[in-house]
């Protein structure tokens, strides 16, 4: 042991040291006080503003988590079935027959050709 | 969606954003009993600055020994426990009791201890005068040069200490808080506060017999 270390404090000791406290402040402390009150005087306090009551925050957070849920939920649900062609009226079911039949073909008409074929008279004029 | 997601929310919501769940619920009181602190602190919010003036008169020296204990600076508790100060004025308006005052006013010192010793990693101790500090001896000679030497060890170990630690230990047996306001202070459990500072005390301890 060093001899010029002290021995080892004890429980009470160390229960003392801590407990020890300032009894006085400086002088040069006080004065910087009396300047920051100055200085304080003309920083006048922020008036409190509108303030979210506490339970606002759980409120949008429970919100936020329930519109997750909504949102994966839907996000995850199978789309719905499309109604079968027997349910279609019989014009409906036609039309879908001569699109499947014609539709390819219009590509393979060329602008010069589509636009005589739409300018056709729908009666067809009599042979001079 | 599986039912057992919706089951662990329904279980965490509650719990997890609830800012006292760390603290437990049996650490905070539901009433705070009025205290001269909220009142003065009210009437700062108005301008009133004898009001200030009360609050710095009675809690400037356990703030001055609080910092300097954590910091070993009697430089740096000065400029800290003014400091306090000025954050107290700051916020006077937005001011709620929700525990007691000395536990928002250790809050606020904690957090600059925090931050200050972020700041500087390692800094010279500036010892503060021996005659600032309340006596401990009798008056002998022998019991004043050992007490002087204890301070000096001591000032040491708790610098070794982990800040939690050392925030404990000043809370309770410097500031003499009860063990609900202390935990609250330092945000967690009385239950966990009670094994730390019995860690603390036996780490202390081990610390100064080190130096001796």
């Amino acid at each position: 042991m060093n001899a010029s270390r002290p021995t080892p404090p004890n429980d009470d000791e160390i229960s003392a040291l801590l407990a020890r406290r300032y009894r006085d402040t400086t002088a040069d402390f006080e004065a910087r006080w009396v300047a920051l009150k100055r200085e304080l005087r003309q920083a006048p306090p922020q008036r409190a503003g509108f303030r979210w009551p506490a339970w606002a925050g759980h409120f949008v957070l429970s919100g936020a988590v329930t519109a997750l849920v909504i949102a994966f939920a839907l996000g995850t649900r199978e789309p719905p079935r499309v109604a079968g062609t027997a349910e279609i009226s019989p014009a409906l079911a036609e039309l879908f027959t001569l699109e499947a039949a014609l539709g390819r073909a219009g590509a393979l008409l060329d602008a010069e050709n589509r636009d005589a074929l739409l300018h056709l008279p729908v009666r067809p004029q009599p042979r001079s | 969606m599986s039912a057992l997601t919706l089951t662990f929310l329904a279980w965490w919501v509650p719990r997890g954003w609830r800012a006292d769940a760390v603290v437990g619920t049996d650490s905070v009181p539901a009433v705070v009993a009025a205290e001269e602190e909220v009142e003065w602190l009210g009437r700062v919010a108005q301008g009133d600055e004898s009001a200030l003036q009360r609050i710095f008169d009675k809690w400037k020296l356990p703030l001055l020994s609080f910092f300097y204990r954590a910091l070993g600076s009697h430089a740096d508790a000065e400029d800290l426990t003014l400091e306090v100060f000025v954050r107290l004025h700051r916020a006077a308006g937005d001011y709620v009791p929700t525990a007691k005052f000395s536990t928002y006013l250790f809050h606020i010192a904690q957090n600059l201890v925090h931050n200050e010793r972020r700041r500087r990693r390692r800094k010279p101790a500036q010892p503060a005068p021996p005659e600032i500090f309340e006596a401990i001896a009798s008056g002998a000679a022998g019991e004043a040069r050992r007490a002087a030497e204890l301070e000096e060890v001591l000032q040491l170990a708790l610098q070794r200490l982990p800040e939690k630690s050392r925030t404990a230990l000043l809370l309770l047996q410097q500031q003499h808080m009860d063990y609900t306001a202390a935990a609250a202070t330092l945000r967690m459990s009385e239950n966990a506060l009670r094994v730390l500072v019995h860690r603390a005390r036996q780490l202390l301890k081990t610390e100064m017999e080190a130096q001796s």
